[in-house]
């Protein structure tokens, strides 16, 4: 085999390998958005019950901001939710009800929102306390969040994670394994090499340098292409389900990857796959270290 | 500069028993010799060049190179001795991928020495072993003496202490083989040590040569020309 083929298959897999990994990191990070963006429009009701006073609300009020990742607590016009309720019902029961009548079906409301920056479970955790405190107190009559489509995304999100990380750990694998198994067939290669350098005093280190100068140089090049190709395919997608009316607002809430979430994944793969191709390159030298110079 | 002591070498056979390449050696070679190693093929010529240049190691007695004790060398010490010893082979050994100029500048890398000074010597070199005209060229576009003179360059560029010639003339004609005896011999002059393995006696002929004779492993002549 000649290097230069050797070269460009090492060159392939690293690219490619990469590239599947910020792709899947990509996908999660959007989906788990796009999950999150649902819970954050989901909001917490209280209702009170109807003999509740002025006094009650707000010592109800005043327990739900106990809670620091609560971002809001509002009580509801019961007057403006009856009107608006008794409009929506106009066409199919008209004079069926008067708007006392109406208003007094309505209890008093107290709509409860957290931190946007709350995760998924978080979010079903603290809803889920809130709630159990809530329940307690004698002036609450029923509350309402949506509880079980909650557990339902915090399930998926927890059941996406393991796939993630056991997909992530499949990969980082194959990557290990597949450059390992190219930068032994490069050393095995390059013995004729070796051996000259080794014959003309070259340290078991400038050997090393040699070839890792070769791998520094393939996973650099490999980042920044795959990088740019996973951006370049995320921004045309993301155009066009911009233009597509019905995924429009979908498109508004996909993001790529921040700057902190880059460094982070090209300091890791970087990192990674040196120092495996390190100890690959430093195990094959050393094992033609019995050099013939015949 | 090389002293052996009563070394032996042995290789293990599959029955478990040893075979001796080389049998109770001892010689000592000075600065400036010019040594004509000879002997049949199989002889043991080559495992004592592998023994001056640590790729092996002695069953038993002691090999002195430069003042380091071979056998008691760490891994990590031989490529410094190496430095010290210019290599000429049978194969030469050159780098497929890289020039007559690179090749010769090879071991000036790995010394560290800059590139201005590396330009002047290997230009230097170059025009002394005359390939002046094949600098730019790859290995594989050369003749089998051009060839063997860059392998003489390159084992030379860098003024080692000594010089092993293992069959150097191995794949030339009769020729060319003088013409790098020649080379050789010029060289010599300037205090290199040469230590020279050959088959072929007709190369033998310069006057104050000293001629170390092996067969089956034991050295049966030390003379000089």
């Amino acid at each position: 085999m000649k290097i230069a083929p050797l070269k460009i298959s090492l060159f392939v897999i690293i690219t490619l390998s990469i590239l599947m990994i910020i792709t899947s990191l990509l996908c999660y990070k959007n989906f788990i958005g796009l999950l999150s963006l649902w819970s954050r429009a989901n909001k917490m009701n209280i209702y009170l019950k109807v003999d509740s006073t002025d006094k009650d609300k707000t010592d109800v009020l005043n327990l739900i901001q106990q809670t620091p990742q609560v971002s809001s607590a509002v009580v509801l016009d019961r007057q403006k939710a009856g009107l608006e309720f008794q409009n929506s019902l106009k066409n199919f029961s008209s004079g069926l009800i008067t708007e006392d009548e109406m208003i007094d079906l309505i209890p008093e409301t107290i709509e409860v929102d957290l931190q946007s920056s709350l995760t998924l479970t978080e979010r079903e955790t603290i809803f889920t306390e809130l709630a159990k405190k809530m329940s307690a107190n004698a002036q609450v009559d029923e509350i309402s969040y949506s509880a079980s489509w909650l557990k339902k995304l915090e399930f998926i999100d927890r059941i996406l994670r393991s796939i993630g990380a056991s997909v992530f750990l499949v990969l980082v694998t194959s990557i290990s394994y597949l450059v390992a198994l190219m930068m032994r067939s490069y050393v095995e290669d390059s013995k004729q090499e070796i051996e000259v350098y080794s014959l003309l005093g070259a340290t078991r280190w400038s050997v090393y340098r040699i070839f890792l100068k070769d791998v520094f140089l393939f996973i650099s090049t490999s980042l920044i292409i795959a990088f740019s190709s996973v951006l370049l395919i995320f921004t045309l997608l993301k155009n066009k389900l911009n233009t597509s009316g019905l995924f429009g607002m979908i498109s508004d809430s996909l993001h790529f990857l921040s700057l902190t979430e880059s460094i982070s994944i090209v300091v890791l793969l970087f990192l990674f796959i040196f120092i495996n191709s390190f100890f690959t390159i430093q195990a094959s030298v050393n094992k033609l270290n019995q050099l013939s110079y015949d | 500069m090389i002293e052996f002591k009563h070394v032996y070498k042995t290789y293990g056979t599959s029955s478990g028993s040893g075979q001796h390449t080389l049998r109770d050696v001892s010689f000592k070679i000075k600065k400036g010799e010019f040594i004509f190693l000879i002997g049949p093929s199989g002889a043991g010529k080559t495992t004592l060049f592998k023994l001056i240049s640590a790729y092996e190691k002695i069953s038993s007695g002691e090999v002195s190179v430069l003042g380091h004790n071979v056998g008691q060398l760490k891994r990590g010490q031989i490529p410094f001795l190496r430095r010290k010893i210019g290599f000429v082979l049978q194969s030469y050994k050159l780098l497929k991928n890289k020039t007559v100029f690179e090749n010769i500048e090879l071991p000036l890398i790995i010394l560290n020495v800059n590139k201005e000074e590396r330009q002047k010597k290997v230009s230097a070199m170059i025009s002394q072993v005359g390939l002046t005209e094949v600098q730019d060229q790859f290995p594989d576009f050369l003749s089998g003496g051009e060839q063997q003179r860059v392998a003489i360059a390159r084992a030379l560029i860098h003024d080692p202490e000594i010089v092993i010639a293992d069959e150097p003339t191995g794949n030339l004609d009769p020729e060319l083989s003088n013409s790098i005896m020649n080379l050789f011999f010029k060289f010599s002059k300037s205090g290199v040590t040469f230590v020279v393995a050959t088959h072929d006696y007709r190369l033998i002929k310069e006057p104050g040569c000293r001629i170390l004779k092996v067969d089956k492993g034991e050295l049966v002549e030390d003379h000089i020309l």
